[in-house]
C-alpha cells in the first residue's frame, strides 16, 4: 500500500465500501479490485489488508465463509448487519473529511461545486 | 496456470518454513499466494521462491499481527464467558466445595486436595492443546493467547500450598481456589468453543 497515513486511515472504509458493492470477496480479490479501480495507483499489501480484515471481523463488522476452491480453502468476507450500518456512517464521515480537506487545501474553490 | 494440490502443499510448507505455524493463518496466506502465482507463467517453483524472498518479512509481520488480533478475540470471549450466569454457578460450586473440604479434612489436607484437583484438571484438559503444540498440527492462532493463562495461574497456585498457612481466614483460601478453578474452567470452555468454530469453518 502507498506509504501514506491518509490511505492507511481509510483502508477499513475502502474494504467495507467494496464489500458493500460486491457482496462477498476474498483477500486477493480485494487487492486486485483496488488496483483496477485506482488504475494501479493504490496497491494494498497483504500486510495491511489481512490484519484490517481480521480486525473488522473481530469487531463484528464482517462475517466469514470458507469454501474449497481449486484445491485450497478460500476465506470470503461479507458485511454483517452492523457492518452495513457502519459502512454508511464511515462513508459519510470520509466524504465529509474529503470535503473539508478540499476546502483547506484549495480554499478558493467552493467545495459544494465539486459534487 | 492453475495451481495443483501438490503445489498448494509446497506453498504451505514454504510458509511453515518461515515460521507461520498456525493453520488458520496459513489457509488464508496460501490462497493469496496461489491466486497471485496463478497470474504468472508455468514456472511455479521459480515464482514461489521469488514471492517468498520478496515478501518474507511482510508475511512474518502479518503473522504477528494476526496472532495479536486473535489474542484480543480470545481474551474478549474469555471475559464474556466470565460474565455468563453459569460462571457464577461454577464459582459458587467451587467455593462451596472448598469450604466443605476445609471443614471436613482440615485446611492443609484440603489445600493439597484442591491443588491436585487443579493440576489433574488442567493436565487432562490441556492435553489436546499440548499435543497440537508438540506435533504442530492443526494449531490455530487463538491457541497462543491461552497458553499464558495457565502459566499465570499455575505459579501462584504452587506458592499458595505453603502460603495458606499464614492466612488466618478459611474463606480466603476457599475463595482463591474457587477463582483459580473458575479461570481454568472458563479458559477450557472458551478453547472448546473456538475449536468447534474452527472445525465448522475449515472442515465443513
Amino acid at each position: 500500500m502507498k506509504n501514506s497515513q491518509l490511505y492507511k486511515g481509510s483502508l477499513n472504509t475502502i474494504i467495507m465500501k467494496l464489500l458493500e458493492e460486491n457482496g462477498r470477496m476474498y483477500g486477493y480479490e480485494i487487492t486486485q479490485k483496488v488496483k483496477l479501480i485506482t488504475k494501479g495507483e493504490l496497491n494494498i499489501t497483504e500486510g495491511a489488508l489481512y490484519p484490517a480484515l481480521h480486525k473488522l471481523e473481530a469487531d463484528g463488522l464482517l462475517d466469514v465463509e470458507v469454501e474449497r476452491v481449486d484445491n485450497r480453502l478460500r476465506k470470503y468476507y461479507k458485511l454483517t448487519k452492523s457492518g452495513e450500518k457502519e459502512t454508511v456512517n464511515r462513508l459519510a464521515e470520509l466524504e465529509e473529511f474529503i470535503k473539508n480537506m478540499q476546502t483547506l487545501v484549495t480554499p478558493n474553490i467552493n467545495p459544494d461545486l465539486q459534487y | 496456470m492453475k495451481v495443483t494440490a501438490e503445489q498448494i502443499q509446497l506453498i504451505d510448507k514454504a510458509l511453515i518454513k518461515i515460521g507461520i505455524n498456525y493453520a488458520d493463518i496459513r489457509y488464508e496466506m496460501t490462497d493469496h499466494i496461489a491466486a497471485d502465482l496463478e497470474q504468472k507463467d508455468d514456472r511455479f517453483e521459480h515464482h514461489l521462491k521469488g514471492y517468498m524472498l520478496q515478501n518474507k518479512s511482510e508475511l512474518k509481520k502479518t503473522n504477528r499481527r494476526f496472532i495479536f488480533i486473535a489474542m484480543g478475540r480470545a481474551y474478549k470471549k474469555f471475559f464474556i464467558n466470565m460474565l455468563k450466569p453459569w460462571s457464577l454457578v461454577i464459582f459458587a460450586t467451587m467455593f462451596a466445595l472448598g469450604m466443605f473440604l476445609i471443614k471436613s479434612l482440615g485446611r492443609e489436607d484440603a489445600v493439597m486436595a484442591l491443588f491436585y484437583f487443579f493440576i489433574a484438571f488442567s493436565c487432562i484438559l490441556s492435553t489436546p492443546v499440548i499435543y497440537k503444540a508438540l506435533t504442530r498440527k492443526n494449531q490455530h492462532s487463538l491457541d497462543f493467547g491461552f497458553s499464558f493463562i495457565n502459566l499465570i495461574i499455575l505459579y501462584p497456585t504452587i506458592y499458595m500450598v505453603d502460603y495458606q498457612t499464614t492466612i488466618a481466614n478459611d474463606m480466603t483460601v476457599a475463595l482463591y481456589y474457587a477463582v483459580v478453578l473458575l479461570i481454568s474452567v472458563i479458559m477450557h470452555v472458551t478453547i472448546w468453543q473456538f475449536n468447534r468454530q474452527y472445525k465448522l469453518r475449515y472442515n465443513g
